[in-house]
């Protein structure tokens, strides 16, 4: 197996209050790799990637593990090296885009700016920010680079983000819920755009989202999340064909099914639980159909169940527990 | 918005524009005040001492025979350079400071916002005067007091600006694609920044014309001969009864400029930044 490019390992994020908004999360990319972290809102798929970029602000605090990047752990670096991080080798892009780009310069010159940080001539860099537009299919480059954000559309900022952040060739881009804030139908063209250049240029993309069409249209494995904790991790088929948690087993039976007419639409009973209080058990046992009192009493482990499928259950037998 | 309709909205609130016009006014008079004065402004002439306005004299003497017109008008000189240069070195002090506790928080906030406290605790002209008298009266001296007593006001605004930008995704996104702390706040905040600070300078210039009258009324600032006009004013006292026009004149000429250089700062702002509240 090739070497991951990112080793998450044993992650966690609390917030003042003691909320444990990420805990103990480990999880690898492979070079090229699409890896989606799902769940639903608030069970920190966006912190954990804001924690992997050193982004999390006070009162949050990253309060263990590693994060291994190209032989580095990036929690060790100093701030100094992790901005020489930032941008050029782990790239990001955001749930917004309408207010991502600096209102008072013009696109091209913010797409080009990163280049130039970098060293390059201002010629070189304007022209390789042209190409860059080409890149992300954006009309008329030359002319759209003088345009100000405002006089342009979110799914073409959101574009000029993407492409932004891939022409200084990351290995690896962080999606925030990229498409969220679009159009359907913009979403679609923003997501067959990001699967052409990650395969153009080979980057490795951490997908955050909680839309399992977009799991299906890009991801190839995926990581799914509650109540800040991994669940469950495998490839998009087994995923899909074969969950074996009992959270992903609802997800999937709560996927409306557009071929289906007859009856309401499915939910998991219970919320999320609150995050402040110290849980001993499973933290999915109060909404778990299956639950024991195993369930209750202690937290289950990672377990391999089958070759590259993690999970992590009580109720779900066989397989070495992971490290 | 387009520029014809900004200036469109500007025609359609007179206030603005007569103050734009006064504030015009003011500042051809420093321009071209020695083509216009008839006198020099140290010119005295005693035998025509305490004369009332007349065709020589146009807004009378005072006690040495000086002809206040031309005083008045080598006087909006002082005023302006020391309100001007006063509101320059309070913009760059309050930005900077504003910005550095916006940004960076924590303890370089708690520091900077406990010295602007302190400073906006003190009442503004006796800190003034304080510090005047220990550097020796001076125009200069006058612009540094004004300057070091009035930052506070663009600490305070700037960095709740900075607070809430930084909350903003390009900020973020800046910091996402490798900008280091000083390219962020040269290139992002600073630039964002324009707006409020053009605002909030257009209004303090006024207000240390005001302060900077008020030291020369108190005898701090420019000293004799020089035509400071809070000097004039408050020299005229003595006669006020018998020569009114010595502290009349002066007084018009600070009320003129400081509604004017307002109305025209209320103009700007709202060409700017309507929904901004100073």
């Amino acid at each position: 197996m090739e070497e991951n490019i990112l080793q998450v390992t044993d992650l966690s994020v609390s917030f003042s209050g003691g909320v444990q908004a990420v805990h103990g999360v480990s999880f690898g990319i492979r070079p090229g790799e699409t890896f989606a972290l799902v769940g639903e809102s608030g069970c920190g798929k966006s912190t954990t990637a804001r924690a992997i970029m050193r982004l999390i602000r006070a009162p949050g605090r990253i309060t263990g593990g590693q994060v291994i990047f190209q032989d580095r752990d990036l929690l060790g670096l100093s701030n100094r090296e992790m901005t020489r991080v930032r941008g050029r080798e782990i790239g990001m892009i955001f749930q917004n885009p309408l207010d991502s780009l600096n209102p008072v310069y013009t696109i091209g010159s913010q797409v080009a700016e990163g280049l130039i940080v970098d060293k390059m001539e201002k010629k070189e860099a304007w022209k390789l920010a042209a190409d860059m537009f080409r890149d992300v299919k954006i009309p008329d480059p030359e002319q759209r680079m003088k345009a100000y954000p405002h006089e342009i559309s979110g799914g073409m900022r959101q574009r000029v983000m993407i492409g932004m952040m891939l022409c200084r060739h990351p290995k690896l881009l962080i999606a925030d819920e990229p498409t969220t804030a679009l159009d359907v139908t913009i979403q679609a063209g923003i997501i067959e755009l990001m699967n052409d250049l990650r395969r153009k240029y080979n980057t490795a993309v951490l997908m955050i989202t909680h839309d399992f069409g977009i799991v299906a249209d890009m991801a190839d494995r995926v990581g799914v999340m509650y109540a800040g904790q991994l669940v469950e991790v495998a490839d998009v088929f087994t995923i899909f064909d074969e969950p074996l948690h009992p959270y992903t087993r609802l997800l999937m039976k709560a996927l409306p099914v557009i071929t289906k007419r007859e009856g309401r639409l499915v939910t998991i009973p219970g919320t999320v639980p609150d995050l402040s209080k110290q849980m001993e058990g499973c933290r999915f046992a109060d909404r778990c159909p299956d639950a024991t009192e195993a369930c209750r009493r202690s937290v289950p482990a990672m377990k391999e169940i089958e070759s590259g499928h993690l999970c992590a259950c009580h109720l779900v037998k066989g397989g070495p527990a992971h490290a | 918005m387009k520029k014809s309709r900004k200036l469109k909205l500007i025609l359609k609130k007179p206030l603005f524009l007569i103050g734009f016009l006064m504030m015009a006014v003011v500042i051809l008079a420093a321009i071209f005040a020695p083509q216009i004065a008839p006198h020099g402004y140290a010119e005295q002439n005693l035998a025509m001492k305490l004369q009332a306005p007349c065709a020589e004299f146009p807004l009378g003497t005072d006690r040495y025979g000086r002809c206040i017109f031309s005083r008045i008008l080598y006087g909006s000189r002082i005023a302006l350079k020391v309100g001007l240069v006063a509101v320059v070195i309070e913009s760059v002090i309050g930005v900077t400071l504003g910005i550095v506790a916006g940004y960076y928080g924590k303890k370089a906030d708690r520091v900077i916002m406990f010295v602007t406290d302190m400073i906006w605790s003190i009442p503004p002209i006796i800190l003034a005067m304080a510090i005047v008298l220990l550097l020796g009266p001076s125009a200069e001296n006058v612009a540094i007091s004004v300057a070091l007593v009035t930052w506070a006001q663009f600490t305070k605004i700037v960095r709740a600006k900075v607070q809430s930008m930084k909350e903003l995704s390009y900020i973020e996104a800046a910091r996402v694609y490798g900008e280091s702390d000083l390219q962020i706040i040269l290139r992002y905040i600073l630039p964002n920044l324009t707006s409020t600070i053009v605002i909030l300078t257009s209004l303090a210039l006024p207000s240390a014309i005001l302060s900077t009258t008020s030291m020369g009324f108190l005898g701090l600032g420019a000293q004799e001969p020089l035509p400071d006009w809070g000097m004039i004013l408050s020299s005229g006292i003595e006669f006020i009864k018998k020569a009114p026009w010595i502290s009349f004149w002066p007084g018009l000429a600070i009320v003129w400029t400081v509604l004017g250089f307002n109305l025209a700062a209320e103009g700007l702002k709202e060409l700017l930044d309507p929904r901004m509240k100073v």
